[in-house]
């Protein structure tokens, strides 16, 4: 104890050089762990933000695409799924229920998602949440939406404002369907996932509004995913006023679909199922397990997260060479410290282990130091995270991981300054009680 | 009785042959002040590194208070040093960012032995160290000035005091007054004696300054003791 004592008071007397070292120890910290932390936080949300879907079903495309756009919402489908298909797998025995979504309209930039009462029936995120209403209810007319929980704080809407949806996705749009306003019914609860920032609408209304109902050929998929395409404008501006009040359980509200979610009786079998219906004869189709398509998609994430981990490694690394530096080269003007330290009966180990104990004093502070930087910046950084990549960041307590990384960098700065500790012993053997200037 | 006998004593560096030090017979009384000359190189810093068992001789026999330090491990000498003996050096004998009263006690955090010398008188480390300063006129204000704010003069005054301090048999004192002026010179000198004699510490005070050599109860030669080539 008198030992650390000794080393704290000489650290002290050095205040401009344990400065620095124990700020680049601390940076080098909070980038190990924040890489870390991030990554986790970010895993989790992608993993939050669907639950209890066995089955995603599109039109023949990467499963990722898939995922990206329909739980996403980044990205388009390349094709679509016909209503048709979608009945028919609707009708098998192994699904419990299912959730059309037809996607491809934006409110102000925010993507609008068609879809039915099964949406708010069955979609669960989280660990098995379904959605909640924070005002009004689902919409009960084809000229009805509902928002997300950040499209109506940041649109500054409420339930029964009217608003207009735009075609196309982007917040800047040159054709609004401006004939069809729609009316709000409800409000979601915030949700931490993509949800927040989607507008649901019905099938229904989303056929209306490209006018659907009167095209010459209405089996003809994909008949809304080209929306983008000029030419095919002229075909969505119809009349169709008289259709706003359509109803919403309609035998077959629109013709084609992005994808459907399913949930099944039995999970066990989602993998049959999988099989069955990317085997279908009748339509080119996939299906993904969430789950595993998630995995997939972590892994490419990874490799940033891989290359962000490497990077704090070396500034970790330059941090404890630069508190070798400069232990070594305190060790010159400290000669006549250990000299004198020597004359009061100081062994050799004793010159060592105040080296040692120093470079510890020096890491634990720099631990620490950097622990608590790293948390005034996911506070301070945590809502603007939130905002750009829908993931909620939750700020906890070192994991069991980070605190194995703390141990990992205190354990390599003791040992890192055995390196001077030990030119410190051999110096205190060699020069005895002669003090070298 | 003796506070030092050698016998016989001849060392060498590890890298040299030809010993650095070769004494036939040294006595120091207990009690006595000696006073050690020669000129530089003749080995006066391996001697007192010797007699501080810093470093062992090749053959023959040291002993401090009836110890024989060459009988004893690396760890046990730097134990003995702790507790028997008080080393002055000829400057920079303080650690600049401890105050003088923490310099002082110092001594007694590496030695149990001078610790409770001081037990059995009923005087912490601290006490005592206030009182050797005051007694070698460091006044009480400067005593928590960080030893780096005094002068050479104050510094070797409270590199006595933690010499002294726990009362150590055998104090060691390497050309302590040398780059003190002629004034300060003597008046160190006579507080040293006067806070041995308290002590009962025996002193040997290694100087090339001849002129003090009058002062001391016997001084030696180191060149007439050291039988070496070099010498």
């Amino acid at each position: 104890m008198k030992l650390f004592k000794l080393a704290w008071a000489s650290l002290l007397s050095r205040k401009a050089n344990a400065l620095l070292t124990v700020v680049a120890i601390a940076i080098s910290v909070m980038l190990l762990l924040g890489v870390d932390r991030v990554s986790q936080q970010t895993r989790a949300g992608f993993a939050n933000t669907i639950s209890g879907t066995d089955l995603i079903v599109g039109a023949r495309s990467g499963p990722v695409n898939l995922l990206l756009f329909s739980v996403f919402h980044i990205g388009y489908p390349s094709s679509n799924v016909s209503w048709d298909a979608y009945a028919h797998w609707r009708e098998h025995e192994q699904v419990a229920w299912s959730i059309p979504i037809a996607l491809g309209d934006s409110f102000r930039g925010h993507p609008v998602i068609a879809t039915d009462h099964n949406f708010f029936d069955h979609f669960q995120y989280g660990q098995r949440q379904s959605v909640q209403f924070a005002e009004g209810h689902p919409f009960e007319h084809s000229a009805e939406a509902v928002l997300g929980a950040r499209v109506a704080k940041e649109q500054g809407l409420r339930p029964s404002d009217e608003v207009v949806i735009s075609h196309g996705t982007g917040s800047v749009s040159f054709h609004q369907h401006d004939e069809d306003p729609v009316q709000i019914s409800g409000v979601l609860a915030p949700t931490g996932t993509p949800l927040d920032n989607a507008v649901f609408i019905p099938l229904v209304g989303l056929a209306t509004m490209h006018g659907e109902h009167q095209a010459e050929e209405p089996q003809s998929p994909p008949s809304f995913s080209q929306q983008s395409v000029p030419q095919e404008d002229e075909e969505h501006e119809h009349e169709h006023e008289h259709e706003h009040e359509v109803a919403l359980d309609s035998e077959q509200p629109i013709d084609s679909l992005s994808a459907f979610f399913v949930g099944l009786h039995s999970q066990p079998r989602a993998i049959f199922m999988q099989r069955m219906i990317n085997t279908w004869g009748q339509e080119p189709l996939t299906a993904l397990m969430p789950g595993a398509t998630l995995q997939e998609l972590w892994r490419t994430l990874n490799m940033f997260e891989r290359v962000l981990a490497i990077v704090s490694g070396f500034v970790l690394l330059t941090g404890l060479i630069g508190m070798l530096a400069t232990l070594l080269a305190s060790l010159q003007e400290r000669r006549r410290e250990m000299a004198v330290l020597r004359s009061l009966g100081a062994g050799p180990g004793t010159i060592f282990s105040l080296l040692v104990s120093e470079a510890f004093v020096l890491t634990v502070t720099g631990i620490g130091v950097g622990v608590a930087l790293l948390y005034a910046a996911l506070y301070a950084l945590a809502p603007w995270i939130e905002y750009s990549f829908g993931v909620v960041i939750h700020i906890s307590w070192p994991s069991v991981v980070e605190w194995q990384r703390m141990a990992i960098v205190l354990v390599a700065g003791t040992v890192i300054s055995c390196l001077p500790a030990w030119r410190a012993y051999r110096n205190s053997l060699a020069d005895g009680l002669t003090i070298k200037l | 009785m003796n506070s030092i006998v050698v016998n016989g004593l001849r060392f060498h560096y590890p890298a040299q042959t030809e010993p650095t030090l070769d004494i036939g017979q040294l006595e120091i009384a207990r009690g006595e002040r000696v006073f050690l000359y020669g000129p530089s190189g003749s080995g006066k810093s391996t001697l007192l590194s010797v007699l501080a068992g810093i470093h062992r001789p090749q053959s023959g026999t040291v002993a401090i208070e009836d110890t024989d330090i060459t009988a004893l491990t690396a760890r046990q000498r730097d134990h003995f040093r702790a507790h028997h003996i008080g080393y002055i050096f000829q400057q920079f004998n303080l650690l600049p960012y401890l105050d003088c009263i923490h310099n002082v006690a110092l001594a007694c955090e590496f030695s149990n032995v001078r610790r409770q010398r001081l037990q059995q008188r009923n005087i912490s480390p601290e006490d005592e160290a206030a009182r050797l300063l005051n007694q070698l006129g460091i006044s009480h204000e400067m005593h928590s000035r960080r030893a780096s704010e005094l002068s050479v003069g104050q510094q070797q005054r409270v590199a006595a005091a933690r010499a002294l301090i726990g009362s150590p048999e055998l104090i060691i004192a390497d050309e302590p007054t040398s780059a003190l002026d002629a004034d300060s010179r003597l008046s160190f000198l006579k507080l040293l004696f006067a806070e041995c004699e308290r002590a009962g510490s025996t002193l040997l005070f290694v100087s090339h300054d001849a002129e003090l050599a009058s002062q001391f109860d016997r001084s030696l030669s180191l060149s007439a003791l050291n039988q070496s080539a070099e010498a």
